[in-house]
């Protein structure tokens, strides 16, 4: 099976100069691999400051790696000829979180679909293209008339989010990355939105990365899931175990914090977790060994040392913590491949 | 059946009666609440809950008089302890905020002030509202017990608000709005800009607080599931009004009203994979209301009087309200 | 109703840009004002010199020193010039130059804040310093230095200079929109969307730049008109034709102000006052739109 899009231990820092050699580390050696013929929704969690969102630009190759490759079809995206990334542009395609902030306001919201349709060259003709843009529109769950000629203003939220799925629609990608698609959206519109990019997937064979902090909606989604704590793979795996089962302390901690609507459940139910230090310190870069170490309440010595490996504790998941040390070593991108398949 | 929530049990500390806001619009007036009638009583925790458009923020506003220059308020009542706020001159009225109702405003973290410290700006409320002179000595103690409450170190005092990380942020103003003890606190969606494991603390913080102060929460958002964590009773708003108002059992075991039924099936959980029900349909253009019920485009039980009838709130079950002609029978 | 949505769909950059620039108008009194100010007074320069005989405002063309009266309404001055003539000759050419150096100094300054701000790296450091150090460089020194060479000065060259000196100040807030308009969402849309760089410039960021662009120009044309003026009331500005700085520094020569001829130094002073006006009210109106703290340029 193809790789159509891999990271491959990469990593990216911010704010370097002449003058500051260290800078903020937004992302930390990771690897993720999506295959061509098994489509598939991959989530990456985590909050804010996770570095999710890089990990997305770099995937999309809006900004460049500082170590490590991006690879589109075993190719890398730096250096990469005209031709092959002119393909790459056209079938990496994205989902923004904000629905105002997508549309420039000069325009109406047509130019959006219409941009794309004209620089790919999809369509033979005015007339076709037209179609094509209506049947998108509908795909969406939108009426064409009721759309089409309005400026962003002058749509709702939804209808916008909405737009932008039936732009994916258009352009028909082999890969969409969804930041936060539906976190700005009502909550009634949510699980239609949502609905429609499982769809994506399982009527296109789109394969879908879905970035998210609601662990809830990851669940609802995805496959296999990442979760991500200060630009580092915490826990990475079937979204089956790593969030009915989480084995990483940080991924406990998170479930255990999700506000279940359930009014006799506190919270994520985990009682035994009680977490040291309320909040995650930015400022403090921890020099070595593992970041979530001074809020883990299951700190060793060990774990001030060295940042601890990935640790394969099931068939389809793999733990970054020194309790499982017991198990098998795994890299990063051995368990990416393995999950993709 | 009474068909007001606002029973006369004695020991009520709010009680809201038929709120009515518009909004002047350039297309023309907006009626963003309609006649929203409610009660809380001291130390409950009222969860108030909408999407865009359903009229919470700007009821929630209201009870402050802290809305836009373009929003009028057309009529009702909205009494703290048996005065209505609505009727107060504006002077004593800025007096009443804070000391007797204050609020968390959304996005509170933005709302300090970056170039004054923490200590100042908490030394600044507590002047604004004192009649007579305080001194310093009653102040520094103040803040420090107001800090303390939220689980922040006395040393936050002396920060700048840029030196906090969101969260302690967030804790600086729920302490600024329990800072003068008053009676009523209401919470705007405090926790959106917030991770989830610090939402957590700040609303159990937020718990902490107003137990011990037995200072009663409505807490604004459209977060059930926070909802389901904090509220004691949950009134859930649609088109301006209230749809349903009951405890927080009733609405998630027992939804009466046809939207929160929906609602609560829609909610996202991690019992079953690929649930997704949402709602069909658009949210209620407030410009031009549909005739009749406003859900009842979108209701799934619509019956034929709903596009020409409007149901009020009504007593269905003890405590549980529901604004539907379901359940309606007597009504023209 | 198909194919004109989306067809009126592709104009909709610029037929959006003129529909806003009239909803404007309608909604800022103070600017609306400003503008038909020196609408009015270009006018009645244009209107004017159609009827009236650019040779009246030649020297010797009429009796000299002649206080308004009917024949002569602004009267003569001491060189025999029919001021009304003067005037309506007078004022379109200094409109042309403020107009010409605005667009000179508007159109290169945008170009540089465009792509310094949206490449960043190395030519923006260098075009950021290079507009820096021409910002602290006077430009009447300038003028005067270079008139002082060329043998006829015209009123295209001097816009011309006026134009190239007046460039940074545009580029620096030009500069600054774009360095933030990039990072929007919408610039990531249209790049995913096939865009290229220059594409993205010029589609995408540059017609939300429309209030920065007309602050910029109102500022211009105001400098360019004072600089010109500048120059001509020392003498060194174009001497053919007549433009009100000359009249003024024929007026200054000749102590109009002590012999009492007021029709002479007046119109001149009058109508800079109109033009001042006018502009300072344009830039006043404009300021809330091109104050940074306002998110986009259109919209509810």
């Amino acid at each position: 099976m193809t790789t159509l899009l891999e990271a491959q231990n990469v990593s990216r820092v911010f704010g370097t100069s002449l003058l500051n050699k260290s800078g903020t580390i937004a992302v930390d050696g990771v690897s993720l691999v999506i295959k061509e013929d098994k489509p598939t929704i991959t989530a990456i969690a985590g909050e804010s400051g996770s570095g999710k969102t890089t990990l997305a630009r770099l995937l999309l190759g809006m900004i460049r790696p500082s170590s490590g490759e991006i690879l589109y079809r075993g190719r890398s995206l730096l250096g990469m000829d005209r031709q092959s990334r002119d393909e790459f542009r056209r079938q990496v395609q994205a989902i923004f979180q904000d629905p105002y902030e997508s549309y420039n306001p000069v325009y109406k919201v047509d130019q959006v679909l219409t941009l794309p349709l004209r620089k790919f060259r999809l369509a033979k003709s005015k007339e076709e293209g037209y179609a094509q843009v209506e049947a998108s529109l509908r795909m969406a769950g939108l009426r064409p008339e009721e759309t089409l000629g309005r400026y962003p203003h002058q749509l709702s939220g939804g209808q916008r989010q909405r737009i932008m799925v039936a732009r994916a629609l258009l352009l028909n990608p082999r890969i969409i990355l969804a930041d936060e698609p539906v976190s700005m959206v009502d909550a009634s519109l949510r699980a239609t939105i949502l609905e429609s990019l499982v769809k994506l997937k399982r009527e296109l064979g789109i394969s879908l990365v879905y970035i998210t902090h609601d662990l809830t909606t990851a669940y609802q989604v995805s496959q296999s899931i990442y979760i991500l704590y200060r630009g580092s793979v915490a826990e990475v795996g079937s979204v089956e175990k790593v969030i009915k089962q989480p084995k990483h302390p940080y991924t406990r901690l998170l479930v255990s914090s999700i506000p279940l609507p359930d009014p006799d459940v506190r919270w994520g139910g985990d009682r035994e977790l009680e977490v040291k230090s309320s909040e995650a310190n930015t400022r403090v870069t921890e020099a070595q060994g593992c970041k979530f170490a001074n809020r883990c309440p299951f700190v060793m010595p060990e774990c001030h040392h060295a940042a601890p490996p990935l640790y394969r504790t099931d068939d389809d998941r793999a733990v970054a913590c020194y309790l499982y040390k017991d198990s098998p070593i795994v890299s990063g991108a051995e368990i990416a491949t393995s999950l993709a398949s | 059946m009474t068909s007001n929530p606002v029973k006369d049990r004695a020991p009520h500390v709010l009680v809201v009666r038929d709120l009515t806001v518009s909004y002047r619009t350039a297309a023309g007036p907006v009626r963003a609440v309609n006649g929203v009638s409610f009660a809380l009583r001291p130390g409950e925790r009222l969860g108030l809950v909408g999407e865009s458009g359903s009229g919470k923020t700007t009821t929630a506003l209201s009870l402050m008089r802290l809305l836009q220059e373009s929003a009028v308020i057309e009529g009702g009542q909205v009494l703290l302890d048996g005065v209505d706020l609505l009727g107060l001159s504006r002077e004593e009225m800025r007096q009443a905020r804070f000391a007797q109702i204050s609020l968390i405003p959304q996005g509170a973290m933005n709302s300090l002030n970056p170039m004054m410290k923490i200590g100042e700006q908490l030394r600044d409320t507590i002047l604004a509202h004192s009649a007579g002179s305080v001194s310093k000595t009653d102040i520094y103690a103040r803040i420090q017990k107001a800090l303390e409450s939220v689980e922040l170190r006395g040393s936050v005092a002396n920060s700048f608000p840029h030196e906090l990380s969101g969260g302690m942020k967030q804790r600086v103003c729920i302490a600024m709005g329990i800072l003068l003890n008053p009676k009523v606190i209401i919470a705007d969606e405090p926790t959106s800009a917030l991770d989830v494991v610090v939402q957590r603390q700040v609303m159990e913080t937020l718990r902490r607080v107003q137990e011990s102060l037995g200072a009663a929460v409505i807490l604004v958002g459209h977060d059930m599931g926070l909802m389901a964590q904090f509220a004691d009773r949950i009134g859930v708003m649609y088109g301006g009004k209230l749809s349903e108002l009951s405890p927080v059992r009733g609405i998630f075991r027992d939804p009466l009203h046809p939207y929160t039924q929906l609602l609560i099936k829609s909610l996202p959980n991690l019992e079953m994979k690929e649930n997704f029900r949402g709602i069909p349909g658009l949210t209620p253009s407030l410009l031009k209301p549909p005739p009749g019920c406003m859900f009842h485009p979108r209701c799934p039980q619509a019956m034929a009087r709903c596009s020409t009838d409007i149901p009020t709130l009504v007593e269905m079950k003890p405590d549980q309200w529901v604004s539907c002609l379901l359940y309606d029978k007597g009504q023209s | 109703m198909s194919t004109t949505t989306v067809s009126r769909a592709k104009s909709d950059g610029i037929g959006s840009v003129i529909r806003g620039v009239f909803a404007f108008l309608g909604s800022n009194r103070l600017f609306t004002t400003g503008l038909l100010l020196l609408l009015g007074l270009l006018l009645f320069g244009l209107i004017g010199s159609s009827f009236i005989d650019i040779k009246k405002a030649d020297l010797g063309a009429n009796p000299l020193n002649r206080s308004p009266s009917w024949e002569y309404p602004l009267g003569t001055d001491g060189f025999g010039r029919d001021m009304v003539a003067v005037m309506v000759y007078a004022i379109p050419n200094t409109f042309r130059i403020g107009f010409l150096a605005g667009i000179v100094g508007v159109a290169i300054g945008t170009l540089v804040g465009l792509f310094a701000g949206y490449y960043k790296g190395k030519a923006d450091t260098f075009f950021s310093t290079f507009a820096d150090v021409m910002l602290v460089i006077p430009t009447l020194a300038i003028l005067i230095t270079v008139s002082a060479y060329v043998r006829v000065m015209t009123v295209e060259i001097m816009a011309m200079i006026v134009g190239l000196l007046s460039w940074p100040l545009p580029a620096r807030v030009i500069r600054s929109q774009t360095l933030s308009l990039r990072e929007r969402l919408f610039v990531d849309v249209a790049k995913l969307s096939g865009a290229s760089d220059f594409e993205i410039i010029i589609t995408q960021i540059l017609p939300n730049l429309t209030a920065y662009l007309a602050a910029a120009f109102v500022g211009a044309v105001s400098g360019g008109i004072l600089a010109s003026v500048g120059v001509e009331v020392l003498g060194l500005g174009p001497q053919n034709i007549p433009t009100i700085g000359r009249t003024l520094y024929y007026a200054f020569q000749r102590s109009a102000l002590f012999r009492g001829m007021f029709w002479w130094w007046g119109p001149p002073v009058v109508t800079l006052a109109i033009i001042f006006a006018g502009l300072f009210q344009m830039s006043v109106s404009l300021d809330k739109y091109a104050n940074p703290r306002l998110k986009g340029s259109q919209g509810s």
